[in-house]
Parts: structure tokens; C-alpha cells; sequence
């Protein structure tokens, strides 16, 4: 599928050619403005990614403010025990995995979707659309929470005014739980769907035309077009965007189950997610080694989600593996 | 070539140029003749802060020789900016602690220089002949001294406000009213003969309990008869009272979504509430609530607390001062001088506040009118700062309700705990957790908004026993008992 063109295949032959140090010392200094152009990221890198891993140590700390951060005593796993064995934590397990699980499978289709709608429309329209698709992605949760208000409130709301209008009994959206999985999928897919749409928008942009051409000259239709030109074209795209949202799994959107939900804690048995538990936990202990022990718990898990995910990956088509 | 290379170079430099920026930048203000004050602001805004530093600066500078600076951080995210910035340990002098969790663990800690009887008799003599014996007991952490409590209203006197027109148009008397139970006939009338208002706020508070005190530790609740700590939810006391919540939110009195309505001072300004919560203290006029609702409200007294340690509202000098014993000295100079004192919380004449001529020859001392509502410039409370009694008359209080205030500090019932301050560090685990089963609970019982009051009371006590309650309150208990032990009670 990959189309190796000729400039490609003359820059591997230079590759394989390149066995003593000479040359690459030689390639290093013809591609050194390459190089530097990357420099800035790269310290950017270390310096916020990199020199604070320093701070791992803090979730096995009992931290205190006198003895500061390498003298405070070492606690064990005893900073991670409140993550487990309690019922609210399952929960917020279970919801924060179910709820990213829909959004990674649901939020892809949606967005790619949009992205062939897009890659179909006539260029003079794309960039009005692109816009107001994008426009929810600007819009801070703690805003879209108002906006929400405008359907959802108890007493002006629009839906609950078009069900007494039908002569329905009018429903507490934020006291009723078995709601809100479906409020909330609607609501990260339609904040989300602009900006992954664009990227496999961009995606495809870059498939060689003369596939389609081709195509139509065999006769092939539009739908025929999509299934075997398009999709397969944007797949790596695709696998590439998953693998990396898998590893953020077990991170909620603080924004969309905190202030989205009004932080309604009636509605918390199917709102709650890990990140929103730690907060109402440790809101009044303020314990540094506690809340990073939280934040090291999800980091760990998604990082192993992500090596799994990729060796999977890999087993089933080498090529698109990250690495 | 070579340009490349010069831009290259430009563009590393362009990118660390903000963090030289930000050195510099921090040097000019840490400037050891700076002493640097962390508040919380009650207010919306706060734009005059410049000029009242200046003046205040006037007189600290004269006195003391150093200037003050005062950092202002919003009232809703102050504890949680107060937590960053202990646990960063940025260069603070004063740091003023909002919550009594995390002036103990700051305390225990090593956050706060320790106030020893040696430092108040050389550098705060003021503070140490004002404050009264249990101020030190409330600020006492393992036995020792953390920080200088604000002098403030202890025993505070909960009051039900009503809106007055209301009052007057259905002829309820309000006086009669002693605790929640009694206001269901006029809840009714309410109800039924004004749709367009709510009947009750759910802060309201209720008839306050002799037997019960500190409610400061998640999910406890000190019970003075036996002084020993007991689950809230497993009180009878605190059941019925919930019951009546639950009752009064099926008949509809208390609004439908009311769970999600927290800003109680938000929902009480916007005078669809017949019946409303204090706003802090009893007033016999209603002035009070009359001047913060903006709208006439008369309110309906609720006994007097039990003094308990309470909350923190404590000063305290940072362990990352340079100059520990300067920013004690500009402490009491707060306490000594009231125009000082004054000029911090009211801010500069004729700029944030007016002097009351009138009344205040009618008074025989200084009343002023400070902004308000959209024209506030600068208001932060008195007792954060100094004592309350100090405050100069106006809008916030009255001579007579200060003076009401004072002797109620001095007459109200002292909880048998007072100065006991639990330690959660031997078992955070499972306060973390009875802390978050509380934080689901909490409201919904506040406001009754449960579906079915009788199995979710037995659901959040099963929570609650799951996460780990009585572990937390054996602690507690065990503490109490130690404390008891070395302060010889």
C-alpha cells in the first residue's frame, strides 16, 4: 500500500551505503539545519518531561514540607491504598474505562465520517464547515455547562418544555444518573469531533488522486471509492490516533464530569471517574504523596495499555505499529 | 549556511528569554525589605489594591521599616492555591490559613514557624494582651503554637432570614419560629399562594443541637455528653433533621434541582427565596441580611454554637520567611493600630468608602459607607486580619451588633474539645475515602433530594462503613483521649 517513490528509494540505497563513521559524520553535518530546526522541542521536552521525572519518587513519600522532597520518610505502597478496595473507586474505575472505551470507538467513526463528508464537498464550501465543526473544540466545558442549562435546566429548559408540551411529567436531568451516559457521549463527541475530524481530514488530502482517478475509471462508485481508496488510506492514521488515546484510558476528562455535570453528586454512579474521585478525596487532606500516587496509578496503567495495544497492533499489521 | 546557524541560535534564545524574564522579575519583588502577606479575597473585585498598600504602607514603614505587600488570591481557590504554594514552599512571610486541615498539616509539617511566648512578648505584646486564653488553644498543634488565630466571632449565632414583604403580606409571625420544624404552615402558604418564589433555601440553618459540637472531622460529629466522636448520619439528632429535609423537598418547598444550586449568597441576592440562611450572625433588625440580600429581610435568632476549635482563619508566619520576626512585628501593628486595620479591610477614604457623618455623630465614633455591589472596590473581613471588635461601624456591622458579638465570645458554651485538633496522617487512607463518600453524600442530605430517604440513609451509612469510618473514628477518639491526657482536662 505504502508507495515508495523514487526519491525514497534513492535516499534508503544512501542509507545502506552508509557503514563508516565518516559518512555519517557527513550526513549529520548536510542535515544539521534539519537537526537544529528540532532543538527548541527537544529541550522543551527535557526540560518539562524529562528532569521532572525526579518527582516519581513522591508517590512512595510521606511528604512533608520540613524535610522536603529527597529527605521526607519513604511510605511504601501505603499512598496508593485509598485507590483501591472501596466501592466509590470501582465505580470510578469502571466509569472512567467504559466511558473512554465509547469515546475512543464512537468519537473515530464520527470524526471520520466527517473527515470523508469534508474530503467530498467541493473546496469553496470545506473551510466554512471545517470552522463551525471546529468551534466547539474552543469552548471550555465550564461554558458548554451553561449552555447545556438552556436544555437541561428543571424549569426553562427545551427539553423539558417540549415534554410537557407533549403532556409528559418533566424530568430532574441532573438528579437522574441513567441519563447521563448518553449526555455525556453526545456531548465530548460533539466537542471533539471537529479537531479529529480535521486531522483525518489532512490525512486524506494526502492520498494520491490518480487512486481515485484510477478507481473511477474501473467504475468504481463513490461508497467503492471510500471502502477501498480512502479508509484503508487514512487507516494508519487511524491505528495511530487509537493507540495513543488507549493510553489515556484511564484518565477522565476532569472538565466534562466535573463542571459538565454540575458536579451533581446525585448523578455520580454513572458520572464519576477516577479523577473526579481523587479530587473529593484529597480536597481537604491536600496529601502530595496521595494525589501523585493517583496520578502514577493512571500513568502506569495506560503506559501498559499502550505497549499491549501496540504489540497487538504489530502482530496484525506490522506496518502500522507505533514501535 | 551559516545564518541558518545564527537563527537557530536566536531561537534558543528567544525561548529561554521568559525564563530570565521571570528570575529577574522575582527578585525585584522578593526584596528583603518586602514582607509578603497571603489573603483571601471575599469579594468580586479588588482593584484598589495599590492605593490602599500605599497608605497602608504609610504607616507600616514609618513604624517598622519594611513594606508590605499583600497578595490577594479569590476566596474559592484559596485553599487549593494555599496548598500549592506551601507545598512548593514559595517564599511567603505571612501566610493566612482558611482551612483547619491544612493549618494542622502545615503545622505538623514544619510549614510554620512556631510561635513561642518569647517571640509575642519581644515582637507582638499587642496581640498577646488582646487575644483571649482559648484563641492560643485553637491555634495549638501538638501542643505548640502555629500561627496568630484571627479574633473574630467564635460562637456564632445562627439566625432563619425570611423576605419581609412576604412576611408582612401573609401576617407569619417569624419570631415565634425556633427551628426548622416550625416554618411548615407557612412553607404552605408560600407554596400554594406564590409560584413564582421557592419556599425554602436548604442552607437554612436548623435549631442548633446542645449535645453536639465540631463537625470539622469528615463524617463525625462530637457528641459533649459522652466527649467522644460518633458518625453524623448515625444520630438520631442529625436523622430527623435530615427526615424533615427530605420532607419538606417532596412537598416540593425546596427547589428540584436545589443539589446543584451552591452558591447559597448567589441564590439568596436573587430574592426568589421566602425563607433563606444567615449571613453569618443574627441581626434583631435584619440589617444584615438586608444589606448583603439587598432586598428587606428579617430574621428569626437559632440558640448560639457551642465554641469548638472551629476553623482555622489563623495567621501564620511561613518557615520560608527571612524574616520571621518582622512579619510577627507588622502583625501586631494590624492589631494595634485601627485606622491600619481599617484601611486593610475597608481600603482608602473617599476612593472605597465614605465617612457617615451623620451617623457618626449620632454614635460618638467613626461610621463609614463602604461601596458596595458593582461600585466595591476593596472589602476584605476584619477578623482576618486583626480584631473584628476594632472595625470601624458601617453597612457590615454595627457598633451595637460588635459589641453583641464580643460578649457572646465571652458568655457562649466552650465545648469540652476546644483546642483538639485531629490528625489525619495515621490513617488518610481511609479518611481519603470517608472524605469522597462524604463529599456524594453531603449535599443530598442537605437538601433532601434523595429519591427514597430510607435506603439511601442505609446506603451512605454502608458507604461510609466500607470506606473505613470506624478506623477514622477509633483514631479520633484515641487522639482525644492522648490530647485529654497531656492538657490535663
Amino acid at each position: 500500500m505504502a508507495q515508495i517513490s523514487k526519491k525514497n528509494v534513492s535516499y534508503i540505497e544512501e542509507n545502506r551505503l552508509i557503514g563508516s563513521k565518516k559518512i555519517k559524520w557527513k550526513t549529520f553535518k548536510k542535515n544539521f539545519p534539519l537537526t537544529a530546526m528540532a532543538l527548541p522541542s527537544v529541550i522543551f521536552l527535557f526540560i518539562f518531561s524529562y528532569i521532572p521525572l525526579y518527582g516519581l519518587i513522591l508517590p512512595f513519600k510521606n511528604y512533608s514540607y520540613e524535610l522536603g522532597f529527597f529527605k521526607s520518610p519513604w511510605a511504601g505502597l501505603e499512598n496508593f491504598r485509598f485507590l483501591f478496595d472501596n466501592e466509590a473507586v470501582t465505580i470510578a474505575t469502571r466509569n472512567t474505562i467504559l466511558y473512554n472505551l465509547v469515546f475512543i470507538v464512537l468519537g473515530t467513526i464520527v470524526a471520520v465520517v466527517i473527515a470523508l463528508m469534508l474530503f467530498e464537498m467541493s473546496s469553496r464550501f470545506v473551510k466554512g464547515y471545517q470552522t463551525l465543526l471546529f468551534l466547539p473544540y474552543f469552548i471550555s466545558w465550564v461554558v458548554a455547562a451553561y449552555a447545556a442549562r438552556v436544555f437541561l435546566d428543571i424549569d426553562y429548559g427545551l427539553l423539558n418544555k417540549l415534554l410537557s408540551a407533549f403532556g409528559k411529567e418533566p424530568i430532574a436531568w441532573y438528579n437522574a444518573p441513567r441519563y447521563w451516559p448518553a449526555i455525556l457521549i453526545i456531548a465530548e463527541i460533539w466537542k471533539g469531533m471537529g479537531y479529529n475530524g480535521v486531522i483525518y481530514y489532512a490525512a486524506l488530502m494526502g492520498t494520491d488522486k490518480s487512486l481515485f482517478e484510477a478507481a473511477k475509471i474501473d467504475g468504481a462508485g463513490k461508497f467503492k471509492q471510500i471502502w477501498y481508496i480512502s479508509i484503508p488510506s487514512i487507516m494508519p492514521m487511524i491505528i495511530i490516533m487509537t493507540i495513543l488515546k488507549v493510553g489515556k484510558i484511564f484518565y477522565g476528562d476532569f472538565g466534562l464530569f466535573y463542571n459538565f455535570t454540575l458536579n451533581s453528586s446525585l448523578l455520580y454512579s454513572t458520572t464519576d471517574i477516577i479523577d473526579t474521585y481523587v479530587y473529593r478525596a484529597l480536597i481537604t487532606l491536600g496529601d502530595i504523596g496521595m494525589s501523585s500516587a493517583a496520578g502514577f496509578y493512571q500513568a502506569v496503567l495506560g503506559f501498559i495499555l499502550v505497549v499491549v495495544t501496540n504489540l497487538i497492533v504489530r502482530k496484525i499489521s506490522p506496518d502500522n505499529a507505533l514501535f | 549556511m551559516k545564518s541558518k546557524k545564527i537563527l537557530a541560535l536566536l531561537l534558543a534564545i528567544a525561548m529561554s528569554l521568559p525564563l530570565i524574564a521571570c528570575s529577574k522579575d522575582e527578585a525585584a519583588n522578593g526584596g528583603s525589605s518586602t514582607v509578603h502577606w497571603y489573603m483571601q479575597n471575599p469579594t468580586e473585585k479588588a482593584t484598589s489594591k495599590e492605593s490602599v498598600m500605599a497608605e497602608a504602607n504609610k504607616i507600616i514603614q514609618e513604624k517598622l521599616g519594611v513594606k508590605l505587600d499583600l497578595h490577594l488570591i479569590d476566596l474559592g481557590s484559596y485553599a487549593e492555591k494555599m496548598n500549592v504554594l506551601l507545598s512548593s514552599r514559595d517564599k511567603m512571610d505571612i501566610a493566612f490559613m482558611s482551612q483547619a486541615d491544612q493549618y494542622t498539616r502545615g503545622a505538623q509539617n514544619g510549614a510554620f514557624v512556631e510561635i513561642t511566648d518569647e517571640l509575642l512578648d519581644k515582637h507582638a505584646p499587642t496581640i498577646k494582651a488582646m487575644a483571649t486564653e482559648f484563641m492560643w488553644d485553637m491555634a495549638r498543634v501538638n501542643g505548640k503554637i502555629w500561627g496568630i488565630k484571627g479574633y473574630g466571632v467564635f460562637s456564632r449565632k445562627p439566625a432563619i432570614v425570611f423576605n419581609k414583604e412576604l412576611v408582612e403580606k401573609y401576617n407569619f409571625d417569624y419570631k415565634s419560629v425556633t427551628c426548622l420544624a416550625d416554618l411548615e404552615p407557612y412553607l404552605q402558604t408560600i407554596k400554594e399562594n406564590e409560584p413564582d418564589m421557592y419556599p425554602l433555601l436548604y442552607q437554612t440553618p436548623n435549631k442548633v443541637s446542645e449535645r453536639y459540637s465540631d463537625v470539622t472531622i469528615s463524617g463525625l460529629v462530637f457528641d459533649e455528653t459522652t466527649e467522644t466522636y460518633v458518625p453524623l448520619l448515625e444520630t438520631d439528632e442529625y436523622e430527623e433533621l435530615y427526615r424533615l429535609k427530605h420532607k419538606y423537598y417532596k412537598a416540593g418547598y425546596i427547589p428540584k434541582d436545589a443539589s446543584t444550586r451552591t452558591e447559597y449568597l448567589t441564590e439568596c441576592k436573587s430574592g426568589k427565596y421566602a425563607v433563606m440562611s444567615d449571613t453569618g450572625y443574627y441581626s434583631e433588625d435584619g440589617s444584615k441580611t438586608t444589606a448583603a440580600y439587598g432586598f428587606p429581610c428579617v430574621e428569626a435568632p437559632m440558640g448560639s454554637q457551642i465554641i469548638t476549635t472551629g476553623g482555622a482563619s489563623i495567621n501564620c508566619i511561613s518557615d520560608t520567611s527571612e524574616m520571621p520576626e518582622k512579619a510577627l512585628e507588622v502583625l501586631n501593628i494590624v492589631w494595634e493600630d485601627d485606622y491600619l486595620l481599617n484601611t486593610l479591610a475597608y481600603g482608602v477614604e473617599g476612593i472605597d468608602y465614605k465617612i457617615d457623618e451623620e451617623r457618626s455623630a449620632e454614635i460618638g465614633e467613626k461610621s463609614v459607607i463602604p461601596n458596595s455591589g458593582a461600585a466595591q472596590t476593596w472589602g476584605i473581613w476584619h477578623n482576618w486580619f486583626g480584631p473584628l471588635w476594632k472595625q470601624w461601624d458601617s453597612g457590615w456591622n454595627r457598633r451595637e451588633a460588635l459589641d453583641e458579638m464580643e460578649q457572646a465570645n465571652l458568655v457562649a458554651p466552650v465545648s469540652k474539645g476546644l483546642g483538639f485538633r485531629f490528625n489525619a496522617e495515621p490513617v488518610k487512607s481511609e479518611y481519603a475515602k470517608v472524605t469522597s463518600v462524604k463529599g456524594e453524600y453531603e449535599r443530598i442530605f442537605a437538601t433532601g433530594s434523595m429519591e427514597d430517604f430510607d435506603s439511601y440513609l442505609a446506603d451512605a451509612k454502608r458507604k461510609l462503613k466500607d470506606a473505613g469510618i470506624d478506623v477514622v473514628m477509633a483514631e479520633a477518639n484515641k487522639q482525644y483521649a492522648e490530647w485529654k491526657v497531656a492538657n490535663g482536662k
